[in-house]
């Protein structure tokens, strides 16, 4: 059953559309996460849901019920900000008792809520602590323990892990779902970062100048995307413009294509081409791409090094990464499996 | 080691000019006010404070209670002011609550007294209302003194408290609401505790504003008893005694020097520094 049902939501800002025919659900447990480039539209709609938006038109509903005129006191969802917002002049535990005590829990009640929520993110021994006094990831720990222990119908998380630095960030991901899976909350998740999407949600919506272009399992939205702005957001790409002359067939390496309206746009999934020497012999399967060209220049990344590649015949540069060392001016080939690049005419 | 030297020289030409104003404009005729209120027929004494606790103990008491009262009341005003334009934008009240800024102590008192008088403009507008004949006149009484220093005083407060509210960065109060506090709840337990220090330099310059304003307490403020810098003022005016004009400002001083000491700390604290 689906916990919250978002549907044709619109929200202007002048003549800025911030959200534009919104449509989402999220099930029961579920975590969604929303991704899309600044400006998308995926902060109005958490904040939408949260009741800190006033929608154009629209209707919100949590378990059924229409929330979308509420306070947003009243809408038993619980947000966790960006900036984590933790009342600098409480304690870690009059922070996460807060929600309680506005609830007119008892005391026993309350101190057992909260030290529960503690234990679970293991941060017991800092519930006397002043936020200030906290790293940045305690502080993170802290404000979900805020939201959580309210128990709310809806966990919205506004971009959770970006004032962490890259280390922590991807244990925290790990953790983060786990945690989302064993509380059993429905949870939005907006973020810009498209890996951490793909790796925490169970389905992804992706966003763009306030529409949702799609909506998916990670797999579908990776493999499987709608346009060539999802192609191009999602994953590490390099895309190819080709301008047709005349109706003739447009030949990009070993692969024809009939011309179509418009430029045609080969998003190439750059971590999934190999990239080998022109001699070596390869077995092409049905579909697959081959392109040649001449290494141009290359950027030393640790285990990988990253090519800039001249294809031959084609004006744009690719930007590939290989374990495989080679030299400037080196004659190579690039092989795409079928399933790893997206051929678009727009 | 002579650059330095040097340096240091240009430095101190620098603050020179700031200095001498402290000197000539503060620390010297503090000193001297001191030193005169210690002084009675060229001799070092304490009757001028004797006098003072003789004569005004009771208007040292009124200045500090009607002081607080009014510190009180525009403090409420104040924050409910800032609370209600923090959470709305109303642009009239926004405009509307700085108007007394711009306008005299002198007229607010004399239009005061226009307004308070026994048959000013409240008590016509009250008899026709209640329809009574006669209602007293509050223009020379603690009430009149009271209503007419919030007046002049609730918009420096609610500057600096709106200011500090709409500094604070929304998301504090949005955790509060997304939790199910209330706008009432969020001021309470968030925007004031937060803003705790704007609230207290909001209190402590209304404090020190009113405890050493002298034209309205004069053209408003009753007979008796008296704010201190109407004592000061009189004993000046009709007995020339400076000594006990001087005794009575350096009580006044000292007041304000409890709270100034008071406020310190307090930022101290605040800013996790020295405490206790």
């Amino acid at each position: 059953m689906a916990v919250l049902q978002a549907q044709g939501l619109y929200k202007s800002y002048g003549q800025v559309k911030a959200l534009d025919d919104v449509n989402i659900e999220i099930e029961d447990s579920e975590l969604l996460a929303v991704i899309g480039p600044s400006g998308s539209g995926k902060t109005t709609l958490l904040r939408s849901i949260a009741g800190f938006v006033q929608l154009d038109s629209g209707k919100i509903f949590i378990k059924s019920k229409d929330i979308t005129d509420l306070p947003p006191e009243k809408r038993n969802v619980a947000m966790f900000f960006q900036n984590y917002a933790l009342w600098p002049h409480m304690t870690v535990f009059e922070n996460v008792a807060y929600g309680l005590k506005i609830r007119r829990y008892d005391k026993k009640a309350i101190r057992e809520k909260v030290e529960w929520a503690l234990d679970f993110l293991d941060i017991k021994s800092l519930a006397e602590r002043k936020p200030n006094q906290l790293s940045g990831g305690q502080q993170q720990r802290v404000a979900l323990a805020r939201a959580i222990v309210v128990q709310p119908d809806v966990l919205l998380l506004d971009e959770p892990l970006s004032n962490l630095d890259a280390k922590i960030r991807m244990r925290i991901r790990f953790e983060l779902k786990a945690l989302q899976k064993k509380l059993q909350i429905a949870t939005l998740y907006v973020t810009h970062d498209q890996e951490e999407a793909l790796s925490i949600a169970d389905r992804i919506a992706v966003m763009h100048n306030g529409k949702v272009l799609q909506i998916g399992t990670p797999q579908q939205v990776y493999k499987e995307p709608v346009n060539l702005f999802v192609a191009d957001f999602i994953g590490v790409n390099s895309i190819v413009r080709i301008k047709p002359l005349d109706k003739d067939i447009v030949k990009v390496g070993n692969l024809e294509f009939q011309p179509q309206q418009g430029v045609l746009h080969l998003v190439i999934r750059a971590e999934e081409a190999r990239v080998l020497p022109a001699k070596e012999h390869v077995t092409l399967k049905e579909g697959d791409l081959k392109l040649e060209g001449i290494i141009m220049g290359k950027l030393y990344l640790g285990s990988k090094h990253r090519y800039e590649i001249k294809i031959h015949g084609i004006e744009e540069i690719l930007f590939i990464n290989s374990e495989e060392a080679f030299k400037i001016n080196e004659q190579i080939q690039i092989i795409i499996p079928k399933d790893s690049f997206f051929v678009y005419w727009q | 080691m002579r650059l330095q030297t040097k340096e240091r020289f240009i430095g101190f030409l620098l603050v020179l000019p700031a200095f001498l104003v402290l000197i000539f404009l503060y620390v010297y005729p503090l000193i001297r006010a001191i030193w005169t209120s210690f002084l009675k027929d060229n001799h070092l004494t304490w009757a001028n404070y004797g006098k003072v606790f003789e004569i005004y103990s009771r208007d040292v008491l009124y200045s500090v209670v009607m002081t607080t009262g009014v510190v009180l009341v525009v403090l409420v005003l104040s924050i409910l002011l800032a609370s209600y334009l923090r959470f709305k934008e109303w642009r009239f009240l926004d405009l509307m609550y700085r108007l007394p800024l711009f306008i005299p102590f002198l007229i607010v008192g004399h239009a005061m007294r226009i307004f308070l008088a026994p048959h000013g403009t409240l008590n016509n507008l009250l008899t026709r209302i209640l329809r009574v004949e006669e209602l007293p006149g509050f223009s020379r009484s603690w009430i009149g003194l009271l209503w007419t220093f919030v007046w002049v005083m609730t918009p420096y407060a609610a500057l600096i408290v709106l200011g500090a509210f709409r500094a604070l960065d929304s998301s504090y109060i949005e955790a509060a609401r997304n939790l199910g506090a209330s706008k009432a709840k969020v001021v309470f337990t968030v925007i004031m505790p937060m803003c705790k220090p704007s609230i207290m330099v909001a209190a402590i310059l209304t404090f020190v504003r009113t405890i050493s304003s002298l034209t309205i307490p004069v053209m408003i403020g009753p007979n008796t008893p008296n704010m201190i810098t109407v004592d000061m003022m009189f004993r000046i005016n009709f007995f020339n005694d400076w000594g006990v004009a001087n005794a009575l400002g350096v009580v006044s001083y000292l007041i304000v020097v409890v709270l100034a000491v008071y406020y310190l700390r307090f930022m101290a604290t605040e800013r996790g520094g020295i405490k206790g």
